[in-house]
């Protein structure tokens, strides 16, 4: 059951990634738009940052998609996750009025155009899944899963999957 | 007794046994876990590393084909048959025959797409009445979207290299904004260097030390920013954008002291003739 939750978790965590980087991949001047409005990076790091999202992305995306180094993608989502977070809440708390480009658009809007309360709640929402991934990277389907499964033994498959709960308490003993 | 000793031994060898096992199992396992998540972090890194890499490769290949454009050269034919002259020290150009009634003030900037959108819908007539002499057009060429470039200052460039046409070959103005406009660099990626507009100029055949030294000195930068700086806080100019409040943006096209809505109202310039030459 938790597993599946699981699945559910790395499955939407994938998704969002896929999307938001595909669309961001699609219009890069757009994207470069997006990420200048937030007024954080000096001017030659804009390009950078920019050029390399879309695609950063979409690999967080494929891997979260296939599930390897499960608990690894739910440390980096988050990480991510948290500094676009930062950045939205920046933006808001400096009185700047800009779209988040979270799924695309992005850079000035009008002043009663924001929409910061509700960016930083998706993000949240988003954050949880890769939290979930992170406290426990264990779901249906995953090449992690595989790994361990196509090279061992089939004894107590239960216990060897269980890869966060097992090596605290190794680490413990 | 001694039976049960060796009892005790069996199970405790069993035990031994079972524990060495069990050990060895363990072992075993968290090798094979220790492996997954080796494995596991050897793909991500590898992956990401070529996410990395694969997005600098996308933005220079986008860079340098855009530093391999060259910018076609393009003429106007009928420019020929009205003045354009310079204020140098306004940093304007002001084309069309003097005694013209209708004055339209274009303020624009290279950068900007719907420039380009109100170049493309009215040129031809903006042009017409130009020959006709019923209409002067003063071009105020302003850095409004500096910041939308890749690296920054593409308008200002541009508007420089305009004004250094404009001052050693007047004539040729009107070709060049025209060229500039015709092949416009995307907004927020990288705009033309000043090698491909020294180029383009070049080509429709301005060209010498003066115009050099304008260009190696960026002679009216300084008037184009405080163009802006002044139509940025003149309330005249303003226009609403979007749901907010009416702000100065490019273009903005004035006649005769009246902004105009010449998206709205696409007869704006016929319009604008009539009341100036009611008879015609």
């Amino acid at each position: 059951m938790l597993d599946a939750i699981g699945t559910v978790a790395r499955l939407g965590l994938a998704a969002v990634w896929l999307i938001s980087g595909a669309i961001k991949a699609a219009d890069p001047n757009q994207t470069y738009a997006a990420v200048r409005a937030y007024q954080i990076l000096p001017a030659g790091a804009v390009a950078p940052v920019a050029a390399v999202l879309p695609f950063l992305e979409l690999a967080f995306g494929l891997l979260v998609l296939v599930g390897i180094g499960q608990r690894l993608m739910g440390v980096l989502s988050a990480a991510l996750l948290l500094v676009y977070i930062a950045g939205v809440a920046q933006s808001w708390a400096r009185g700047l009025t800009i779209d988040c480009g979270c799924f695309g658009g992005g850079g000035q809007v009008a002043a009663g155009q924001t929409q910061y309360p509700q960016e930083i709640l998706r993000d949240i929402g988003f954050l949880a899944l890769a939290v979930w991934l992170a406290v426990r990277p264990r779901s249906l389907f995953s090449v992690d899963g595989w790994l361990r499964r196509g090279r061992a033994d089939t004894v107590d498959q239960e216990q060897d999957d269980a890869d966060g709960p097992a090596r605290s308490a190794v680490g413990r003993t | 007794m001694a039976g049960g000793k060796r009892n005790n031994r069996n199970t405790s060898q069993k035990q031994k046994q079972s524990a060495a096992a069990a050990k060895a199992v363990a072992a075993a396992r968290s090798g094979k876990r220790d492996l997954t998540r080796i494995i596991g972090a050897v793909v991500v890194v590898v992956v990401i590393a070529a996410a990395v890499v694969g997005g600098v490769l996308f933005e220079q290949h986008k860079k340098s084909a855009a530093a391999e454009t060259v910018i076609p050269a393009k003429t106007v034919a009928g420019s020929a048959n009205y003045p354009v002259t310079i204020d140098k020290a306004d940093a304007t150009v002001l084309a069309g025959k003097t005694d013209a009634k209708v004055t339209i003030d274009a303020y624009e900037d290279f950068e900007c797409p719907i420039c380009k959108d109100f170049e493309s819908a009215n040129f031809t007539n903006v042009e017409k009445q130009l020959q006709s002499g019923t209409v002067k057009v003063r071009y105020h060429m302003i850095n409004l979207l500096d910041g939308s470039s890749v690296p920054a200052g593409y308008s200002s460039m541009s508007a420089n290299t305009a004004l250094a046409v404009a001052t050693v070959a007047p004539d040729k103005f009107i070709d060049f904004h025209y060229s500039l406009y015709q092949t416009q660099p995307e907004e927020n990626g990288p705009g033309w260097t000043q090698a491909q507009l020294t180029s383009l100029a070049n080509r429709l055949g301005v060209r010498g030390a003066e115009f050099d030294k304008l260009i190696a000195d960026r002679t009216y930068y300084q008037q184009i920013q405080t163009n802006l700086d002044n139509a940025s806080k003149n309330k005249a100019l303003f226009q609403q954008a979007g749901g907010g409040q009416p702000t100065f943006g490019t273009p903005t096209i004035v006649v005769n002291g009246k902004v105009v809505n010449w998206q709205a109202n696409t007869s704006w310039l016929r319009d604008a003739v009539k009341a100036a030459y009611p008879t015609s």
